[in-house]
């Protein structure tokens, strides 16, 4: 359809549905362009709605990135909300881009961000809503090339019948080769096939299609490349200088309330902590960060361009940073008188931290937010947060004394060799920071998901009975002055974990939840976990097998050709030590831990950017 | 100092609600360098104020808003510095320094005049339609009914809330219709509330909606004479 005659549909449907400024695309700094046929076009989409979409730093990285050339037209689309779903599929409007309204299956290239598991049925809607073939078998070369990355494209094996190109890794990094390549084949008429064998070429690309896997009950028996000129492992590609890579300035600032509203400056990337329940702390190293004065000189550009209130330093771990009391002091002392406040994402367990949190609020004492994660010292010990009862008390002290009056600790469910000690624990440690002065204390717990490439993907996700029963535990126990207790339900946790750890089988099944009218299955009053076990069953496939499964530490793991430079074996002696309660210390502070990162990714020094300065 | 200014709110922007545009403009007058004034507290807010909101959907080209600078500040810059950075659709018009014990604008407004699009079902000859507006504005009392957020409906007379109803224009099928209605914290009559009322005795329209509302002027009306919000400040 061509975008006048979407346009003028949609003047129609606007007024009726809730929050239209979500499809206008005319915020500020977004990018108007003119479509050709020497430029490459491509739709960024996140399959989540408006609200949660424009809140990822990722797109706008690369919206931003890939507009600044002028070959390239770089435009968005975020999942729709029901309302308009049913709109424009009642008008029999195509899913349209934001700023031209252009329709997606148009563009040649339409780009994913995998961020959870539980938005893959978005992705097959949104194609379907596109009037793209939801299935890369059946696309042509009239079709765009439908690719993804992003933290899930780690495991991408339940989505492989549907994406036609995986990006493993940084995007920044590969994303320019990827699209210059398409180019060249576009501009000699390539066919799909042969355009897709030259992109499997470039470093950290995946093409399903061209591998063959075979599974026994649980692991991988054996894969099968197509050829030889396709790698047999795919290895992620990261930016190397990450003080000088491209960060956008121009950023988007949006005219209704969003998720996370802001301006976020990535000061780091990576973290080098080991905790080994966390899947970024892997997936994202080796720790990069950029260097004090180039965050200075984007926090001013980025006040400048955006008007923002509030600007955010971001990262796995901001108080990591190397400089981040200076930066911050700096940053404060400079923006304050303009109305512009700087905010920390999460904190550590130190007094270090109250120091900083002192400093970004000078004014206002909200909540602060800590992670004990475990309520045992033995717990924490397994899963190597390093973190001790005297410290949390002694933090949530200094933060009571210097003004704070609520704290929420965040603890997790279903840890691997979790006992009822331990969770006596999390009621004991609550009741003791209960106790300081008048505080209050939120307890907040989510079910432990096993995740890919962490020393714990071999270990089943905790059965939803007992984590019912714990849950029910904590409501009875967790009770008395200032406490209280919130919990995430634990069914969307356990699709999670299934897909998380899934394997090629689950396409199926992700097909048929899809056609039974599962979506934004990451909102729980839109999740339905009988509607899943249905679409397991007509699969011939049990979501308990896929939730509860142990692989054996020796077997081949439907992931194992995704290599994200930390080594199977560091995994693995993680995971021994992780059972034997053996803590791994920080290789930031501490000697090498043997990761492997540094090796793999033949990056000559860890915590680039950081070390230049933290000499002197 | 105090700033009165009258803006446009267009096409572009019609969707963004009063909040949106209160952000917009805070983020605008931070990158044009303007030095407004934040509100003491916890929570420091820009010291801005709106006359009345506009609904989700109505276009306007008169919306009132004041600002308090921290310090002296030439107006022509403030107009000129701020269209520089607000964004397609929101444009100042007019800016005028007020004294600074002027009254807010939301005390001060009581009349807002808007031009509203009527989709017809057929055509229908203008003396027609000029005479059912004079027929409308002939009764003493028209009841309307005003659904309410946890709470019961609300009716009331909407008749003495209508200071001027007219034709302005008629297109082929539809028809513009130009009216002046009370506003403001008094008596607050919403110019879909006025539609329905039209609709409900002289079924000629079709489905409408707000997007086919223009806001044209807000004022202070004393008895018959209608002061703009600047010449109230002004006088």
């Amino acid at each position: 359809m061509e975008r006048q005659e979407i346009e003028k549909r949609l003047e129609k449907i606007l007024p009726k549905v809730s929050k239209p400024t979500r499809y206008l695309g005319n915020e500020l700094n977004a990018v108007h362009k003119e479509f050709s046929q020497d430029k490459v076009s491509v739709a960024l989409a996140f399959p989540d709605r408006y609200e949660v979409g424009m809140s990822h730093l990722g797109i706008k990285i690369l919206y931003h990135l890939l507009n600044r050339r002028d070959d390239i037209v770089a435009e968005r689309v975020y999942a729709p909300w029901f309302d308009l779903e049913d709109k424009i599929r009642e008008m029999k409007i195509p899913l349209f881009s934001l700023e031209s309204k252009e329709a997606i299956n148009r563009f040649d290239i339409v780009g994913f961000t995998l961020q959870y598991e539980l938005s893959y049925t978005n992705i097959l809607n949104m194609l379907d809503l596109a009037q793209i073939p939801l299935k890369s078998k059946d696309r042509t070369k009239e079709d765009p090339l439908v690719i993804a990355g992003g933290p899930c494209a780690v495991n991408p094996e339940p989505l492989a019948d549907f994406i036609d190109l995986i990006v493993v890794g940084e995007a920044e990094e590969l994303i320019e080769e990827l699209i210059d390549r398409y180019k060249e084949g576009k501009n000699r008429e390539a066919t799909r096939d042969q355009l897709l064998r030259e992109l499997a070429q470039i470093p950290g690309i995946y093409i399903p299609e061209f591998y063959k896997i075979d599974y026994g009950k649980t692991e991988v028996l054996g894969l099968k490349v197509e050829n030889d000129e396709v790698p047999e492992e795919i290895l992620k590609q990261v930016i190397t200088d990450f003080d000088e890579v491209y960060y956008p300035t121009e950023f988007l600032v949006p005219f209704m309330d969003i998720v996370h509203d802001r301006i976020n400056l990535e000061v780091a990337r990576g973290c080098s902590r080991g905790c080994r329940f966390c899947q970024a702390g892997m997936i994202y190293r080796p720790v990069r960060e950029k260097s004090q004065e180039r965050l200075e000189e984007l926090s001013s550009d980025l006040i400048n361009n955006t008007g923002y209130e509030e600007l955010s330093l971001t990262s796995l771990s901001t108080s990591d940073y190397s400089q981040v009391k200076e930066l911050i002091s700096n940053l404060v002392d400079d923006y304050s008188k303009l109305g512009v406040s700087i905010s920390l994402p999460s904190l550590r367990t130190d007094s270090f931290s109250i120091e900083l949190a002192e400093k970004v609020q000078k004014v206002r004492k909200t909540g602060l937010t800590f992670a004990p994660e475990a309520g045992t010292q033995r717990l924490r010990d397994v899963i190597n947060k390093g973190v001790t009862e005297e410290d949390l008390l002694k933090t949530i002290q200094a933060a009571y004394d210097s003004g704070w009056q609520r704290v929420k600790l965040y603890f997790m469910l279903g840890l691997p060799t979790e006992t009822e000690e331990d969770l006596a624990g999390i009621v004991s440690l609550a009741k003791k920071v209960a106790k300081i002065g008048k505080i209050k204390v939120n307890v907040s717990v989510s079910t432990f998901v096993p995740k890919p490439h962490t020393p714990f993907q071999w270990v089943s996700f905790n059965r939803l009975t007992e984590i019912k029963d714990k849950i029910n535990y904590l409501q009875k126990n967790l009770r008395g002055k200032g406490l209280s207790l919130s919990w995430n339900e634990p069914n969307l946790s356990l699709l999670e974990a299934a897909f998380a750890r899934g394997d090629r089988r689950l396409n199926e099944v992700l097909f048929k939840a899809w056609e039974l009218g599962c979506k934004f299955d990451s909102w729980s009053e839109h999740f339905d976990i009988e509607l899943w076990q249905k679409a397991f069953n007509e699969s011939g496939l049990s979501l308990d097998d896929y939730t509860y499964r142990n692989f054996d530490l020796g077997a081949r793991l439907p992931w194992d050709h995704i290599n994200i430079g930390v080594t199977k074996d560091y995994l693995k002696e993680e995971y021994q030590k992780a059972l034997d309660a053996e803590l791994t210390s920080d290789c930031r502070s501490d000697k090498c831990t043997t990761c492997g990162i540094l090796q793999n990714l033949a990056i000559d020094e860890c915590l680039i950017g950081g070390e230049k300065y933290s000499e002197n | 100092m105090k700033i009165r200014a009258k803006l446009a709110k267009r096409d572009p922007v019609k969707f963004i609600s009063h909040l949106d545009l209160m952000n917009t403009l805070t983020r605008a007058l931070r990158r044009a360098k303007i030095p407004i004034g934040f509100s003491q507290g916890y929570n420091p807010r820009p010291l801005i104020s709106f006359g009345s909101a506009l609904a989700v959907g109505i276009t306007s080209s008169s919306e009132y808003i004041d600002f308090e600078l921290k310090e002296k500040y030439r107006v022509a810059k403030f107009k000129q510095e701020l269209n520089l950075e607000l964004p397609i659709g929101i444009k100042v018009l007019e800016v005028e320094e007020i004294p600074q014990q002027t009254k807010s604008l939301m005390a001060q407004i009581n009349a807002a005049e808007y031009k509203i699009k009527l989709q017809l079902k057929e055509e229908v000859k203008q003396e027609e339609i000029e005479k059912m507006l004079q027929d409308f504005m002939e009764e003493e009392e028209i009841i309307v009914v005003r659904k309410r957020r946890n709470k019961s409906d609300r009716k009331f007379n909407l008749r003495p809330m209508v200071f001027k109803l007219g034709l302005s224009d008629v297109k082929d099928e539809s028809i513009l219709i130009r009216t002046l209605i009370q506003t403001g914290s008094s008596g607050n009559l919403r110019p879909e509330e006025l539609v329905k009322a039209l609709k409900e005795r002289y079924p000629i329209s079709e489905e409408f909606n707000l997007t086919n509302v223009h806001r044209l002027g807000m004022y202070v009306k004393r008895k018959e004479e209608l002061l703009t919000p600047f010449e109230v400040a002004l006088e």
